[in-house]
Formats: C-alpha cells, sequence, structure tokens
C-alpha cells in the first residue's frame, strides 16, 4: 500500500467525519421527518433514507442535493470501520472501547444490511382463508402464467424495476421475448379517442388510450404501474398488449400453442407453508371503544415437514416462521378479516447482538476505571 | 507496517462487499417458478378496502399507528366463481355479498367518496328484448325510451374473450349507466354499472376487461 493511501485511511479514520456524519445524519432525519407531512411515510422513507442521494426537481433536471441515507449511512460504517482498524489495538485498556466500537459497527452494517435486504408484504386472510403467499402492494410484477397444467401454474415473472429499464427481456424457459416499448409507473386509463398513447395491438389494449401520470406518494393512494408490452417469437411478432394494474383481469396471448396468461399484480412471495385464519379476535374494553387487543388464530401447516399447529398472533406476539416474522397489522370487513404483516429481514438480529455488544463494552471500561480508580485510592 | 495495515484493511472490506454482492442477488428481476392452482377458498388475492383504523375504533393509548401505511390500496385482481360463470375482479373494485337476484355486486369507489354499483344478473329465457330492457334502464335515470333506430346506433356488439355481448352506455347529467348483455345457453347475463359520471366513465376500461374475464361453465341449475 502506498504511503498515499495510508495516510489518506488515516485521515478518513478521523473522529471529524464521524462527528460530520453524525451531524449529516441528524440534517436528514429532521427534513426526512417533515418531509413526512407532504410525502407521507412511505415515499419520504423512500426518498431520503433508503437512497444514495435526495434529488430535487429544478426545471426538468432531478439535481442530487444532499447525501441519502445509504450514503452516509456507509460512509459512518466505513469511518468507524477504518478507525476501528488503524486506531484500536486490542491491549486490555482499551477493550471495553474495542467492543462498544463493533457493537456501533454492527448496528450500522445491520441496518444497511436491513435496507438492503428487508422485504416487507401483507397477507390479508379472510375468517376460513388459507394463504400460502404474501402480497407488496408497493412493488408490481408483471407475469406471464401457463396454465396448461391441471395442477400447477407455471409462473414468470417480471418486477416493475425490470421493466422500467426498458429493452428486450428473455425470460428463461419461456419460447418468446418481452419487449417493452413504454413503462409508466402511474398512469390513466380512458377510452380510445380521448387523446394519450396507444400503440396495443392485441387484448383489450387497442380500446384504451393511456396518459401518462405523476407517481402518486400519499399513503393512501397507489400507483396504476402501466406498460406497452411486444411479444417476439424470435424476429417475429405477435403483437403489443397493453398492461396495468388497474386493468386487474388477465388477458392471454398465445404462442406455439400455449396460452398464457399476463397482468400486473402486486410482487407476491410463496411460502411452502400454509396460514389458515381460524378465527380473529377484537376485544374491547369494557363500555369503550377502545382495543384491548387484537388477535388472529390461525393454523400452520407445512406438509415437507409433516407440520400441523394452531398459534396465535396478536399486538407484541407475533409469530416467526422459517425467518419471517408474521405481525397482527390491521383488520377490517366487520372483523371478519384480519391482515398480516410479513417482515422478512435476514439482518433482524443485529441490532440486538450490538446493543449486547454496546452495553457490554460500556461495562467492561466502566469497570476498568472503576478498578483502577479503587485500586489508585487504596 | 504497510503489510500489516494492508492485511487488517482488506478483509473487512472484502467481506462488506461479499455482503453487497449478496444483496444484489435477492432482488431477482425476471424469475420463473411452479405454484398449485389456486383455489376458491385460498386467500383473497385482492387488498380489501378498509375504512382507516380511525374510523373503526379508538386505539389505545401507547399503541402505535394501525394507519393505511400498513394497508396500501390494492391494484390486485380477484378470481370468483358463482354458478355457471366466472370472472376476474378489476383492482380497487369492492365485492358487495350477492343477493337473491345478484350473482356478482361490487362497489366501485371513485373521487371525492363518489360511487358506482356493479352487478351481474342472470335470467333465465329472453328475459325482455334488448329494447325492452335498455328503456327500463334509462327510465332508473330518468331518460326517456329510445326508438330502436336510435338504440341500433347507440348499441354497439362486442365480442369479450369470445362471448358475444351487446354493449349500452347512456347518461344523465350526473349519472351515467354501462351495460352489457350476454344471451347464451337459454340464459340472459346482464352486466351493469351505474353510479356517478364520472365514476362510471374512468371504469369503462375495467368494465370492459372484466367483461373480458367473463368465462361462462356449465350452466347453473
Amino acid at each position: 500500500m502506498t504511503l498515499n493511501l495510508k495516510r489518506l485511511l488515516y485521515r478518513f479514520a478521523s473522529v471529524k467525519y464521524t462527528l460530520v456524519f453524525m451531524a449529516l445524519a441528524m440534517i436528514l432525519v429532521l427534513i426526512g421527518t417533515l418531509a413526512q407531512v407532504q410525502l407521507g411515510t412511505y415515499e419520504a422513507q423512500k426518498k431520503y433514507f433508503d437512497s444514495w442521494w435526495v434529488f430535487t426537481g429544478v426545471g426538468q433536471w432531478d439535481i442530487p442535493v444532499f447525501p441519502g441515507g445509504l450514503t452516509i449511512g456507509l460512509a459512518w460504517l466505513l469511518n468507524l470501520i477504518v478507525s476501528f482498524i488503524t486506531r484500536f489495538r486490542p491491549v486490555r485498556k482499551d477493550m471495553g472501547i474495542f467492543i462498544s466500537h463493533a457493537g456501533l459497527i454492527l448496528l450500522l452494517l445491520g441496518q444497511f444490511l436491513t435496507q438492503l435486504l428487508a422485504k416487507e408484504s401483507q397477507m390479508p386472510l379472510r375468517v376460513g382463508e388459507t394463504g400460502h403467499y404474501s402480497q407488496d402492494f408497493r412493488s408490481m410484477e408483471l407475469v406471464l402464467v401457463d396454465t396448461s397444467d391441471p395442477k400447477q401454474d407455471q409462473i414468470t415473472s417480471v418486477s416493475d424495476k425490470r421493466l422500467m429499464r426498458g429493452g428486450e427481456i428473455q425470460p428463461p424457459g419461456l419460447p418468446f421475448s418481452i419487449v417493452v416499448h413504454r413503462f409508466y409507473r402511474n398512469a390513466e386509463l380512458s377510452m380510445k379517442g380521448e387523446g394519450g398513447e396507444r400503440i396495443a395491438t392485441q387484448g383489450i389494449g387497442p380500446n384504451i388510450s393511456v396518459q401518462a401520470r405523476l407517481p402518486v406518494s400519499t399513503d393512501e393512494e397507489s400507483n396504476n404501474v402501466t406498460a406497452f408490452i411486444e411479444i417476439k417469437e424470435g424476429s417475429k411478432s405477435r403483437g403489443i398488449w397493453l398492461v396495468a394494474a388497474g386493468l386487474g383481469a388477465p388477458q392471454s396471448a398465445t404462442v406455439n400453442g400455449v396460452t398464457y396468461e399476463l397482468y400486473i399484480r402486486p410482487q407476491r412471495y410463496y411460502y411452502p407453508f400454509t396460514l389458515t385464519l381460524r378465527k380473529f379476535t377484537h376485544e374491547l374494553y369494557p363500555g369503550t371503544n377502545i382495543p384491548k387487543n387484537f388477535a388472529s388464530l390461525v393454523h400452520l401447516s407445512h406438509p415437507a415437514k409433516n407440520e400441523s399447529r394452531e398459534t396465535l398472533i396478536y399486538m407484541n406476539n407475533p409469530l416467526r416462521y422459517e425467518g419471517k416474522t408474521f405481525y397482527q397489522a390491521s383488520f377490517g370487513e366487520n372483523d371478519t378479516l384480519s391482515v398480516l404483516q410479513v417482515v422478512d429481514n435476514p439482518a433482524a438480529i443485529t441490532p440486538y447482538l450490538s446493543v449486547i455488544l454496546v452495553s457490554l463494552g460500556l461495562l467492561i471500561q466502566f469497570l476498568f476505571h472503576l478498578m483502577a480508580f479503587v485500586r489508585k485510592s487504596a | 507496517m504497510g503489510f500489516y495495515y494492508n492485511q487488517r484493511v482488506q478483509r473487512p472490506l472484502f467481506i462488506l462487499c461479499l455482503f453487497l454482492l449478496a444483496s444484489c442477488k435477492r432482488d431477482s428481476a425476471v424469475q420463473s417458478y411452479r405454484v398449485a392452482k389456486e383455489s376458491p377458498s385460498d386467500a383473497s388475492m385482492s387488498m380489501p378496502l378498509l375504512a382507516p383504523v380511525s374510523e373503526q375504533t379508538e386505539l389505545p393509548p401507547g399503541h402505535p399507528p394501525i394507519d393505511s401505511m400498513t394497508m396500501p390500496p390494492s391494484p390486485a385482481s380477484n378470481t370468483l366463481r358463482a354458478p355457471g360463470i366466472h370472472w376476474t375482479v378489476p383492482a380497487g373494485w369492492k365485492q358487495q355479498p350477492p343477493s337473491s337476484m345478484r350473482v356478482g355486486s361490487f362497489l366501485i369507489p371513485g373521487k371525492n367518496g363518489k360511487q358506482a354499483d356493479m352487478s351481474i344478473i342472470p335470467l333465465a329465457g329472453e328475459a325482455g328484448s334488448d329494447l325492452e330492457n335498455v328503456n327500463r334502464w334509462r327510465g332508473q335515470l330518468g331518460l326517456e325510451p329510445t326508438s330502436p333506430a336510435v338504440f341500433a346506433q347507440q348499441s354497439e356488439s362486442i365480442k369479450p374473450g369470445g362471448n358475444s355481448m351487446l354493449l349500452v352506455e347512456f347518461a344523465n347529467q350526473n349519472k351515467r349507466m354501462l351495460a352489457a348483455i350476454c344471451r347464451r345457453d337459454q340464459r340472459a347475463w346482464f352486466f351493469k354499472m351505474m353510479g356517478d359520471d364520472a365514476t362510471v366513465a374512468a371504469a369503462k376500461p375495467a368494465f370492459l376487461n372484466f367483461l373480458s374475464s367473463v368465462r361462462f361453465t356449465a350452466s347453473p341449475s
């Protein structure tokens, strides 16, 4: 390693940078929190914390104006790691500080991984219904379903992020490719003849024109993700379809004698086990409308593991199973519907470990100083 | 010092890079998998429309808010079956309990609290001529009956999903009606959407797509 780089690393390890990153983080938290009033919780979180840069629109341009949560977090994490490596020595005297800093690094790393890896979705279940998948209503997917097998459906899914990139997609195992001609994060569909774009030649699309709309940002609204896609068998076009979340019902395309249903739906996560809602309980404090408890009695069945049991999910008592956590999130339809929030976070354990490490480090450091003080005064 | 320094810096950074690479793999853009076919008793594919919790009940002190953030509205679909027919419900349509006449019933929410009602009613036999039915519906909107000549001009023959249907649309100052009549197997099927003018107009693409999702199975007994 050259001397210059070493010097640069030493400089980067400075606590001054730590303070700068902390200050940036505090400013970001403040503006991100205030922005929730305008944008809603989800969009504000996405714009300020789950991003590398915070952009603002100036005319037709989006200009980065402030580092996003990921940038600040990563820079802070690297600063801690480098200072940990360059400045700390595993000597007995510094053991407490050493462990506390390791805990801090783990905390930042855990949060970073959570933001990159964690998935949240919902599983709405009416009493008696069985669910084997959850849905992320913030992300959409284009699905092509081969329903020719009487028992199973062959599903090919293309995420909205991939559709947004455009170009040609060759889904594995399918005898055709998909060309994305247009993609709209949000669009309004209206009948033909009222302006807007209409390039579809197949399905319901030729009757409908599409007008781009600004993506909605409040928590109460959802975007009508829309695309024009062409199905191509080699160089031969099978036509252009309009697919949109707002159309709901599937359209069909036949290629090589196989009919595929195609539609846009919320991103799904399938599980090898099922949950059946046996009973939903919504208890109130006597004589008031204040809820005392929401509880879902669910039957968990995992045939591959030969597991079949009932479990109660209620506030602060989620079901943790196969790396997923099922929380009681909401309810409706006169207490016949329960909505479970499904969180899949492989880094969920890191905050607990880091808190233990930081506490342990501080305790050791405190005891070390206490002992030195006692020894001195004796 | 240089060597020592080098090793100690590189290893954690290498591990961090591995973590980042692993994270890229999780969000696969194109996937292919097989799943068991869904049965009607499976969990709903649609996110039900819920009133905000604050409208339902109060929360206990200290309880985290259960708001629409955990319940974003859904653009999902829902496949349902009634005797002799099945269909897929467009996003946002709220299913209502069927009545004695209706095998399917939906509420279509519009802007500013406006809404429209959608019904699916099968009737045995001819169930009146198309013109008679349309004039009866026009009466529901306070419109004058139309003549056979005007009716022939204003109605449209469509074939969504391979089923021949007659599509009609008319409106008064506030309300609009969109209806399709399908006659098959000695039975007339009426698909009728009525309600706030703008709501019905905006729901027309979804209505047509709904019609194209309709599949007739064996006739109901």
